[in-house]
């Protein structure tokens, strides 16, 4: 039996047809698939079965999609870790070089990966969208990062020296 | 916000377009809060603290992740007043709990290291020893209280506190603080002085204990105690360690008297079991009988042990003689996680016994072995056996026949060949020396270790393509066909079998960088 074609229907109306397993890197989609396919080694006398199933997810335009689903490819034969790991552990792990070098986009696109990994619930790219993130945080002056990320500080002074002071102590560590 | 967005977790992307792709800065503060936790699990105390100087939502949002774990480790350097310094942080710490209670609830872990002045009862010490004068005129009335009244002070305000580790506390101490009953882990240190008190720990479930010589008959009160109130039944994981007080004394058997007093099995739940320093000599068919009658080794999830025997007298190898490792190695059924240190044992004797371990138990997920191979034989014998655990996922391997030549290999590499400033010490030994006491995978300790990592990634992953061969490193890799994670001699290694290629770790900016195709 001929596995079941999966269109993905971006925000902007494009289809990406995909491998079911590609597809299914994304728990959303895996869900919303569970409930339209029975699972593969089922008899499957659906009339429908040549009909492609078609998934439209509005929240990603095409330029995203496409992004994502190189992700997802690359991982389909990957089976991740459950994220049940200690903090300490999930901190030291690195990036890894190919995600790394997937990411290493502007930071328009990286958002906008970040946005549409929480969404369509991808954990592991969730995850290393953060890693870089983190990576652009780390070691920067409050002030570093406000620039970094065109933050506007809601904090008069005397409320942002009170911060300060009240992290005194976590300092001398 | 993103502490507001909570509903909607993603935010209609196009809303960019004024912006020029350069220019394009990411909105942190319109993150999903699961993003933003995510972003903060990967930082580090320094960052979440400038984080949570940027406004008042990111303040809220990362007081949590400051406040989760609690670690005053002991100062690097040996200047007289850091452990005051230490100290300091410590009272500030109680100070802003005090003036923000509702800060409290998210300490879950509490550790005060304090190895230099364990002796020095500095829990005793008033205040007023401590803060100076216009922080104590600040505090009214505070000066005649002790270090430990904050202690005491800092456990009422930590109603989810979970972790307690404070070596530096008498039992005497421990028995007078609050709440411990709701403390599931703890490490206790039992010096030759103290004397028994009864510790309410109901819910402990990860016990830690260091014992100095001549404590046996606490050791045995305390056993009796914890395991009358139910704890020693629901205990995960155990630790015994001995600690020596001089530094020619050997290691005594003391450990042992925790055990002793209980009559069969009263672990029922244990999964974990360490055994730090502990001394067998040549009673290991003792101990290995005493060790079965009380500890379930069937249900064992994982052992480290670090122990002291001799499996015969004199120098000269003896072939088939006991080692602990193999006496226990029937009883093991659900075993996954093995760490086994340098015995005191003969080195051949140890490095056969774990490969006899390994061809009776092929069932582990993880090893990490301390060794010294001695020879290209053993080595292989290794290897082969190492190749037939067919589960394994995780090996660290720590060879002292490998150390000194790798030491003098990179020596080579980076000074002669290559002119790059090598020191052996800083960029090598003292790193070993550190995960030796504390290894983890995809993780390098010293700081000086790593910047020069990562400085000169591109020589090491050259030197390594000849060292990992040299070494026959990369047939190890290669054989332990199910094994993906590797710690070397003190680097960390990775195989991906898909693309038949092997990645040496450099450092956490740059990852895993390709070493060699296969």
């Amino acid at each position: 039996m001929t596995e079941r074609k999966i269109i993905i229907i971006t925000s902007d109306g494009d289809k990406f047809p995909v491998e079911r397993k590609v597809a299914e890197k994304s728990i959303l989609i895996k869900n919303m698939l569970k409930n339209l396919l029975p699972a593969d080694d089922e008899e499957e006398d659906d009339e429908d079965a040549d009909e492609p199933i078609e998934v439209p997810t509005q929240n990603v335009r095409s330029a995203v999609m496409k992004n994502i689903l190189e992700w997802c490819d690359h991982y389909k034969d990957y089976n991740f870790p459950d994220d049940e790991q200690d903090d300490d552990s999930k901190k030291s792990a690195p990036i890894d070089a190919w995600d790394k070098n997937f990411l290493n986009v502007d930071q328009e696109m990286l958002y906008e990966i970040i946005l549409a990994a929480n969404y369509l619930n991808i954990k592991p790219l969730l995850n290393a969208g953060c890693k870089v993130v983190a990576e652009m945080i780390r070691g920067k002056s409050p002030e570093e990062i406000r620039k970094t990320f065109n933050i506007v500080n809601d904090f008069t002074p005397e409320e942002e020296a009170a911060i300060r002071r009240e992290n005194e102590w976590a300092e001398d560590r | 916000m993103f502490i507001r967005s909570r509903g909607s977790s993603v935010i209609s992307i196009g809303h960019t377009h004024d912006h020029t792709k350069g220019q394009f800065k990411i909105p942190l503060e319109r993150f999903p809060e699961t993003a933003i936790r995510c972003i903060m699990s990967h930082l580090d105390t320094s960052d979440l603290l400038s984080f949570s100087c940027l406004g008042d939502s990111f303040a809220s949002a990362a007081t949590p992740f400051i406040y989760r774990s609690l670690v005053f480790a002991d100062s690097k350097d040996n200047q007289s007043d850091t452990l005051i310094d230490n100290y300091r942080g410590f009272l500030r710490l109680v100070y802003t709990l005090m003036i923000h209670p509702d800060r409290g609830q998210h300490v879950v872990n509490l550790k005060i290291e304090d190895n230099k002045n364990e002796k020095n009862d500095i829990w005793n010490v008033k205040l007023s020893e401590i803060l100076p004068e216009n922080e104590l005129e600040a505090m009214n009335g505070v000066s005649d209280l002790t270090l430990f009244d904050a202690l005491d002070c800092l456990l009422q305000l930590t109603p989810n506190l979970k972790s307690l580790h404070v070596p530096a506390l008498t039992i005497e101490q421990f028995s007078n603080l609050p709440g411990l009953n709701k403390v599931e882990e703890i490490t206790i240190h039992i010096r030759q002085e103290d004397t028994f008190h009864e510790l309410p720990l109901n819910n402990l479930k990860r016990l830690s204990i260091c014992c100095e010589k001549n404590t046996e008959s606490i050791l045995g009160k305390l056993a009796i105690h914890l395991n009358k109130i139910g704890v020693l039944s629901n205990l995960n994981s155990l630790t015994l360690s001995y600690k020596q007080t001089g530094f020619n004394e050997i290691p005594q058997p003391t450990w042992y008297a925790f055990l002793h007093p209980l009559s069969g099995k009263v672990f029922h739940s244990l999964k974990d079991l360490t055994l730090a320093h502990c001394q067998l000599s040549t009673k290991q068919q003792y101990f290995a009988g005493a060790l079965v009658r009380t500890i379930p080794f069937a249900q064992l999830e994982s052992l480290h042990l670090s122990i002291y025997e001799s499996s015969h007298k004199g120098r000269k190898h003896v072939s088939d003689a006991p080692v602990l490792l193999n006496m226990l190695a029937p009883h093991f059924e659900n075993l996954r996680k093995l760490i086994i240190q340098p015995s005191g044992n003969c080195l051949l004797c140890q490095v056969k016994s774990v490969i006899d371990f390994l061809h009776l138990y092929p069932h582990l997920h993880e090893l990490c072995l301390f060794t010294n191979s001695l020879n290209t034989l053993n080595r292989d014998d290794l290897t082969t056996a190492l190749s037939k655990s067919k589960n394994l996922h995780k090996l660290a391997i720590f060879d002292e026949a490998i150390h000194l030549k790798l030491t003098n290999h990179l020596k080579k590499w980076f000074i002669y060949e290559n002119m790059v400033k090598f020191k052996a010490y800083d960029h090598f030994e003292s790193e070993l020396l550190c995960q030796m006491n504390n290894f983890q995978f995809e993780k390098y300790s010293m700081d000086a270790f790593k910047t020069f990592n990562t400085e000169n990634a591109n020589l090491l992953i050259l030197f390594w393509r000849k060292f990992l061969t040299y070494s026959k490193s990369d047939e190890l890799i290669k054989n332990c066909a199910s094994a993906t994670h590797f710690k070397l001699y003190g680097y960390n290694f990775r195989i991906l079998r898909s693309q038949q290629v092997i990645q040496l770790y450099t450092g956490i900016g740059s990852g895993y960088q390709n070493l060699m195709y296969y």
